[in-house]
């Protein structure tokens, strides 16, 4: 996820490593033939529709690194919009995550119909004992009303005032929508083979709709 | 385009909705690359930006081949060549919305360039941008051959090509054929590098086929030609396509082309009638293409098609001249090139003194017949002999004989024999003609004209301006029927 001046870049090695996990990443939501359309932060014209503004943030924003639209079957026609960590490790995964929570929860606030599906892809997980609280309203309501949150999301400085104004509907909706994902380089490999995607890209050649 | 290309960029900010904002991508890019191959039908597939599925599948209507276009919306080239490995076995054109000289990153630009550049030559992928199609879209109407070349990449361009690269393959072309009119080695030479450096075999190979043509037509020595990857000669194949996709030739062009063509190159061609191509082509060659004969056979005008008489067709795998209810096809090496004959007519005297005199055509043989009777009139001297009053007592002796065979002595003194039961004009023993003189001489003596008609055979058969003084004064005015 990309963000404004706010949240600097650490450097190029980081950046370059957040360049090949997005493509990675992409590579595989495609490969997985369940994708019609996407595009990157970088992506322009369509990465406006993956910005979004923090709403007391001074007029900062912030991207994530994918967005786009799933096809087939029951996800036919659903939006996503993805977050994508390219992490060894754990390292600073767990603080990532509660930022991207919140940043989903403005992002369903502001425009809900690109948020049908929130998606988070690193190659690590990251608090592996409580894996299964990740995707909670309690954890959507902890990154909301966290300190580093609080004011840019709710515009307000007491942990108190952040409760009450939090919707916990909202979180409730965003909790429901996370998906968690984590890749690693074998799981990368195991899908179609070139041969076969030869023939799906035949097939999908054939589909005309726009 | 460029301008508006990135115009209907700019105003897909003004939709929320991304299928509306893929729909204005789509379409600008498809306006970018009609803009270079005015023929191409580029159909839309349901998905966008995607690792393996095409955003469109481009067509050519008539030619059974397609190729993949891929919409990119970064011109990063590290990002391109990862996306290389999925997709370039597909040979697709790729068309970047972003432009490929602005990559933001600096580090490893150079290097990450030349290796896409590698990699797309290698496996037949052509990468563009609206730069690029800008260029090629703004040269391809200047002379024809850029008009090909900017079709052939789309259908098998290979590299990356942003504006600059195109400017420079244009030129390298342009200048080229230029010098291979006049047998320069190093410019045709330069030619030849860029055109492979930037299309498939397939394309590149018809393109310096066409340069090497027009290297020997105008006296280059074979040997000198720059060596080039395809070999041998046009093709008939070559020469389809070049009628089918030329546009706006100049009389030049086509006179050029004219030196490098045969009939019979031109009978094994496939051309769609009408084509305004082969009425520019065989007009600027009347004066070259040989031809064996011509048989003109009674064809009922058909309601599907063309109004314009007298045209020129590739019909029968002859080319022939259509007029209104009749077909003249001609022979180029052999008379039994010819489809078969329809049903005979063979003139009297008088019908056959009053088309003589259409273009002063010299009959100096006869073959009369009436019943079981043939009577052979024949001037030894090769004078014409119509006026004979010998011929006309033994015309009242035979009792109205019809003419069977004839032979006449066109303007430029070649000898043609005539057999009105075939309506068939062919030289003897192994005389060819040139096309023009040929059909001027011998059309008007194997069937009955209208005034009209013979006006607009005289226009046809002059070759417009080409080598006008080459033929003599077609008559004002003609007899009337």
């Amino acid at each position: 996820m990309t963000t404004s001046a706010s949240e600097p870049r650490t450097g190029e090695d980081t950046h370059d490593l957040g360049s090949e996990g997005l493509q990675r990443a992409k590579v595989w939501l495609d490969l997985t033939t369940r994708v019609y359309e996407s595009w990157t932060h970088r992506d322009r014209p369509n990465n406006e529709l993956i910005k979004f503004w923090w709403p007391h943030g001074a007029k900062r924003s912030f991207s994530f690194d994918l967005g786009g639209k799933f096809r087939g079957g029951h996800l036919e026609k659903r939006t996503f919009l993805a977050e994508v960590k390219n992490y060894k490790n754990e390292s600073d995964l767990p603080d990532h995550f509660r930022d991207f929570l919140a940043k989903c929860y403005v992002a369903l606030d502001a425009k809900p119909d690109r948020c049908d599906t929130f998606l988070w892809i690193s190659w690590s997980p990251f608090q592996a004992r409580q894996w299964d609280q990740h995707a909670t309203t309690a954890s959507v309501r902890n990154a909301v009303t966290n300190a580093r949150n609080r004011k840019r999301v709710l515009g307000v400085d007491k942990p108190e005032d952040a409760m009450a104004k939090l919707s916990d509907e909202m979180a409730a909706e965003v909790a429901r929508r996370i998906w968690l994902i984590t890749l690693s380089e074998q799981q990368e490999k195991l899908v179609i083979t070139g041969d076969h995607y030869h023939k799906i890209a035949e097939i999908f050649s054939r589909e005309t709709g726009l | 385009m460029r301008t508006d290309f990135l115009r209907a960029l700019a105003s897909t900010s003004e939709y929320d909705d991304a299928d509306r904002r893929i729909s204005i991508i789509k379409h600008a890019v498809r306006n970018e690359v009609s803009a270079v191959d005015p023929v191409v039908e580029a159909h839309f597939t349901d998905y966008f930006n995607h690792s393996i599925a095409p955003d469109m599948v481009l067509r050519w209507p008539g030619e059974g081949r397609e190729r993949f276009l891929f919409v990119r919306p970064t011109g990063d080239p590290g990002w391109l060549l990862n996306d290389l490995r999925l997709i370039s076995d597909f040979h697709p054109l790729v068309f970047s919305l972003e432009d490929l000289s602005s990559t933001p990153e600096p580090n490893g630009f150079a290097s990450a360039r030349q290796s896409l550049e590698e990699r797309a030559s290698a496996g037949g992928t052509w990468i563009t941008d609206s730069s690029g199609t800008e260029v090629i879209a703004g040269a391809r109407t200047q002379s024809p051959v850029l008009g090909m070349l900017s079709q052939a990449l789309v259908r098998g361009g290979r590299g990356v090509s942003d504006g600059q690269e195109v400017r420079s393959l244009t030129q390298a072309t342009e200048a080229g054929f230029y010098a291979a009119s006049s047998g320069s080695v190093p410019v045709t030479a330069s030619a030849v590098q860029a055109i492979e450096e930037h299309l498939d075999a397939e394309q590149s190979g018809r393109l310096t086929r066409l340069l090497r043509t027009i290297w020997e037509a105008h006296g280059g020595d074979e040997a000198r030609f720059p060596t080039t990857s395809s070999l041998g000669r046009l093709t008939p194949d070559d020469l389809s396509y070049i009628l089918k996709i030329t546009a706006d030739g100049s009389a030049d062009f086509w006179y050029r082309l004219g030196r490098s063509v045969s009939t019979e190159l031109l009978a094994a061609s496939q051309v769609e009638d009408p084509s305004p191509n082969l009425q520019a082509l065989v007009s600027a060659s009347l004066d070259r293409l040989q031809a064996k004969g011509t048989r003109l056979i009674h064809e009922p005008f058909r309601l599907d098609e063309h109004e314009d008489f007298p045209r020129w067709i590739i019909s029968q795998r002859c080319l022939a001249l259509r007029g209104l209810n009749w077909t003249a096809y001609v022979a180029a090496r052999k008379s039994d090139e010819l489809p078969s004959p329809s049903e005979p007519e063979a003139p009297d005297l008088r019908t056959l003194r009053a088309r003589a005199t259409v273009y002063n055509v010299r009959i100096k043989e006869v073959q009369l017949t009436q019943a079981d009777r043939t009577v052979t009139y024949e001037s030894k001297e090769g004078v014409e002999i119509l006026g004979d009053r010998e011929l006309s007592l033994i015309e009242a002796d035979l009792s109205g004989p019809r003419i069977d065979k004839a032979a006449a002595v066109m303007a430029d003194g070649g000898s043609i024999e005539i057999n009105f039961r075939e309506r068939t004009a062919v030289g003897p023993t192994s005389a060819t003609f040139l096309l023009g003189p040929l059909m001027r001489s011998a059309l008007p003596l194997l069937a009955d004209f209208s005034k009209q008609e013979l006006a607009d055979l005289g226009r046809v058969l002059r070759g417009v301006v080409y080598q006008e003084s080459l033929f003599p004064q077609w008559p004002d005015e003609v007899p009337e029927d």
